[in-house]
């Protein structure tokens, strides 16, 4: 009975005109977003190639040099585009693309794209993500906001139940023939998304795509949940339409704009200024490798010949300027660390902030689930400016090490082979995998379910109110 | 009979539960939003009445210097005075003040800085304006005034104008009504109107006690912002009006009530914001990274050449007499400007992509009242994206000024004295308001507005029969 009801409903889905309008719409907004998308995709990996290999093609065209100059001289790392980021392209806009490796400073990721657009950029972009989030939930509601309400206005609700249906098949059979519909359009998306990924040649892990193909059919699964509950015990189906769209508005819109503001005023970043002030305050206690007078340095320069036994610093055995400028660095380093983990704290706060409100709308789950599963979610926009501090730091000690044993005290004029800019491999940055990306989400996840459970408790509540 | 009707409106309205809960939890909204705005103001003040006592902190140790070397002392860190670390540690700060009309409208205020430390070291092409934040945030937005006034203002007139006409229809009084001599089409206009000024009168409230929690100054942007929300509010009734006078069913009226918001409120303005993006594409940043590298790495090969090139250019400057202590410094800014001015063409098409993308966006913003209300509403609150790009341009600027002031010196290789910190570059930020933007925007949701009632208003007979 179950599927003879879906069967029904979905026969009067397929018969009616404004659904096959909005099909048309959606693959028609589907197929233009995703040929934009892919266009500026592939303008922008020709643009970020042209830009990594002549980066490389510089850094070791600068031939014999002084390790220091060189450092820097230093180079960039360059965050590779995800092939997903054409489904999703999260919150790729709003961080930067690059990050300048140089000796004594982290620099910020720069290049933020959203800084070149207008304001109207804030309304959002027709994105696949945008149909995903936004448009197929109002599919939803437009289609099963006057499920059970239509066949109570017509009286036909009663006819059903003269058949000997229990009330739980007739719900069940509603929203499997409301549901089904949306798996369909989904697919079609998906299936749209799966070619264009294929389309750029990028090794992808398939598993990434299954995941967020199965993240956005549980959202509607609870979505269409949600609008078969409310047309159950709304009294007609204008006052169904009312609430879903209320709810959609609360939770799409409302509910995040609210987490935004709230974690901002509760756990707010510094400002960029306050930040570099904090970092350069705290450089200046320690070892500055240009500053051979400073107290840190004259006690490095004691230490050091008191653990080497020698009474001058020309006697070491390496060159005690170079020295200075790795441990320099180090402290440099040390100092970084400290101040991007308080910053991180910060984040980590903010998330659990935005995971705590999650309870309030599936929206928020979902958003973060796919930006995670693109891998364009701000986690990992961490891990690429992590990975480029580690390669910088690195960069440095190779550099110092190969002048400090190389050279003498005050030999500034000192010269590295060519080959030495080699040894410096070139930035790599390898995101998260599966199985790192669904461990980091749980919580998401375990928010995920408890809607889909829920939403099963208000298919119960609403067979009783039949 | 209009006072009649009047009080009758009134009368319903008071004793609409519905009405009055909504039009409560609607001031509350404008209060939690007005409290957010305040809260980043508040934020944002602090942050930089902080960075200028920095900035202070910098300039005095300065000043300290130039008095005791005015004194016949020579301190040891007499080396503040020298115009490069004068002009590239010490610098300077150029700011832009917050406005305490950026409460009611956060727009592009978290996403760009609003303080920037000055060092005659920086390239103009590589400077950064954006502020320190998590991107989540940056994409999902904030709940500010501006936004429970463009999404929710047409929402809660939908829901108290969509079924003025046709439930009466329903109900079977339309007919009643149309035995007695009176025009229905006047009936319906005086219900709105009275409906209007109800909505205008709680706006108003809403609106104002804002304003008393914020303690915003009145001015005549203020004015002018309280006259776009009317105006935005006066579009709403209009549509509803037509719809109500062509439509049929309660329910059919607000299906297409809804969809016009979606597609108004949600689709135009992010097809605007695609198709500006998509027809002048701003190339990625990274295409102009590269370019300052290569210029950089070219002119770095042929750096006497430069110099030699740069004093043809400028002879005033070419009085290299005695010691040559800043002789790198001159290398320095001689390849600096030369770099910026090769790369200036360059520079100059992203700010002339952004520039036809904002060009695209002023054309077709009739399309939507939304983009209508909300751009003029974020430029009168001062948080445009065209005024943060006006204080990048002065900014800018600025850095020119702040390196010439010190390039004489630098030529004549002198260190600075006291008279030359008393006539140092301050920067002050010139806020512009397009005024012209806002006038039209008014007078467009107004003629729209009058447009649509008066098509309303031609159509010869109401329907009275459903």
């Amino acid at each position: 009975m179950i599927f003879h009801i879906a069967k029904k409903e979905i026969k009067e889905i397929g018969r009616s005109s404004a659904f096959l309008w909005i099909v048309a719409i959606v693959i028609l907004l589907c197929f233009t977003s995703f040929s934009i998308t892919y266009n500026n995709y592939l303008a922008k990996e020709e643009q970020h190639e042209l830009a990594r290999e002549g980066e490389r093609e510089r850094w070791l065209g600068q031939g014999s040099k002084n390790p220091h100059s060189a450092a820097h001289y230093g180079t960039y790392a360059f965050k590779p585009t995800p092939a997903l980021s054409l489904i999703d392209p999260g919150v790729e806009k709003y961080t930067g693309v690059s990050v300048y490796l140089e000796s004594h400073n982290r620099n910020e990721a720069e290049q933020v794209a959203a800084a070149d657009q207008t304001g109207l950029s804030r309304f959002g972009d027709v994105t696949p993500d945008f149909i995903l989030l936004f448009i197929i939930p109002l599919i939803i509601i437009v289609l099963s906001h006057q499920a059970i309400t239509r066949e109570r206005q017509d009286d036909t609700l009663r006819l059903i139940k003269m058949q000997g249906v229990h009330n739980v098949q007739v719900i069940a059979g509603k929203w499997l023939g409301n549901y089904l519909p949306v798996v369909a359009l989904t697919t079609i998306i998906f299936l749209v998304g799966t070619f264009v990924i294929a389309m750029t040649n990028q090794s992808v892990d398939w598993k990434f795509i299954v995941a967020m193909n199965v993240v956005y059919l549980v959202y509607y699964a609870i979505l269409t949940s949600i609008s078969i509950f409310v047309s159950a015990v709304s009294k007609n189906s204008g006052i169904s339409l009312v609430t879903l769209l209320a709810i959609w508005i609360l939770s799409c819109l409302a509910i995040p704009k609210i987490a935004s503001s709230y974690t901002n005023t509760v756990y707010p970043y510094p400002s960029r200024q306050e930040f570099q002030t904090a970092v350069a305050e705290d450089k200046r206690q320690g070892v500055d490798g240009h500053d051979p007078w400073s107290e840190a340095s004259k006690k490095l320069a004691e230490e050091t010949m008191q653990t080497y036994q020698v009474s001058s610093l020309e006697e070491l055995p390496f060159n005690f300027d170079a020295y200075r400028m790795q441990k320099g660095e180090e402290h440099e380093a040390r100092v970084y660390f400290k101040h991007y983990e308080n910053l991180k704290s910060v984040y980590k706060q903010q998330t659990a902030v935005y995971q705590k409100l999650a309870v309030l709308s599936p929206f928020l789950p979902t958003r973060f689930l796919s930006m995670s599963l693109a891998q364009t979610d701000y986690s990992t926009h961490w891990n690429f400016t992590d990975a480029a501090e580690k390669h910088r730091i690195e960069m440095q000690r190779i550099l110092n090490t190969n002048f400090a044993e190389n050279s003498k005290l005050g030999d500034w004029g000192y010269k590295a082979d060519a080959s030495l800019l080699a040894e410096i491999p070139e930035f790599e940055f390898a995101s998260a995998s599966f199985g790192e990306t669904v461990q980091s989400n749980r919580s998401s996840l375990l928010i995920l379910l408890m809607w889909s459970v829920a939403s099963v408790g208000l298919l119960f509540i609403a067979s009783k109110r039949l | 009979m209009l006072v009649q009707n009047i009080r009758h409106e009134v009368r319903l309205l008071t004793r609409s539960y519905w009405f009055l809960a909504l039009s409560l939890i609607f001031i509350l909204l404008c209060l939690y939003a007005g409290y957010n705005g305040m809260n980043l103001y508040e934020f944002r003040s602090a942050e930089l009445e902080k960075a200028h006592a920095d900035q202070q902190v910098l300039l005095d140790r300065v000043y300290g210097v130039a008095e005791a070397i005015e004194n016949g002392e020579n301190p040891d860190n007499s080396y503040r005075m020298s115009p490069m670390n004068m002009s590239i540690a010490t610098g300077t700060l150029a700011s832009m003040p917050t406005d305490p009309l950026s409460t009611l409208a956060i727009g592009q205020s978290d996403l760009y800085t609003h303080q920037i430390k000055i060092s005659s070291r920086e390239d103009l092409a590589t400077l950064t304006f954006t502020e320190m934040s998590n991107p989540v945030q940056l994409l999902f937005g904030n709940f500010d005034l501006v936004f429970v006034l463009t999404y929710l203002i047409p929402l809660i007139i939908i829901a108290f104008t969509y079924n003025l006409q046709s439930q009466e229809l329903e109900s079977g009084r339309l007919k009643l009504l149309a035995s007695n001599p009176i025009d229905p089409r006047m009936w319906l206009l005086q219900r709105y109107i009275t409906r209007f000024l109800s909505l205008c009168l709680i706006l108003a409230l809403a609106v104002l006690f804002t304003l008393l929690l914020l303690k915003v100054p009145f001015n005549l942007r203020l004015a002018g912002m309280i006259l776009l929300a009317f105006g935005y509010a006066f579009f709403w009734f209009a549509v509803s009006f037509v719809v109500n006078v062509f439509g049929t069913s309660s329910s059919r009226n607000a299906v297409i009530l809804l969809s016009l918001w979606i597609v108004l409120v949600l689709i135009i303005p992010a097809a605007v914001n695609q198709t500006s993006g998509t027809l002048y594409p701003t190339p990625s940043r990274v295409v102009l990274l590269n370019e300052i590298r290569q210029t950089k790495s070219d002119l770095s090969k042929e750096q006497d050449k430069v110099l030699a090139e740069y004093l043809r250019n400028h002879p005033e400057l070419a009085r290299n007499e005695g010691e040559n202590r800043f002789g790198y410094w001159q290398g320095f800014f001689a390849s600096q400007e030369m770099m910026e001015q090769s790369l200036s063409p360059l520079v100059e098409q992203f700010d002339e992509q952004v520039r036809e993308q904002q060009n695209w966006v002023n054309t077709w913003r009739f399309l939507s009242p939304a983009i209508l209300f909300q751009t003029s509403f974020i430029e009168l609150a001062g948080t445009s994206s065209r005024q943060y790009n006006d204080f990048k341009q002065q900014v800018k600027d600025f850095t020119i000024d702040w390196r010439g002031y010190f390039m004489p010196m630098v030529f004549e290789n002198r260190m600075l004295v006291s008279d030359d910190l008393e006539t140092l570059p301050r920067f002050e930020y010139a806020a512009t308001f397009n005024q012209k933007l806002t006038i039209v925007n008014i007078l467009a949701l107004i003629v729209l507005s009058i447009g649509l009632l008066f098509s309303g208003f031609r159509k010869q007979n109401i329907h009275f029969q459903s």
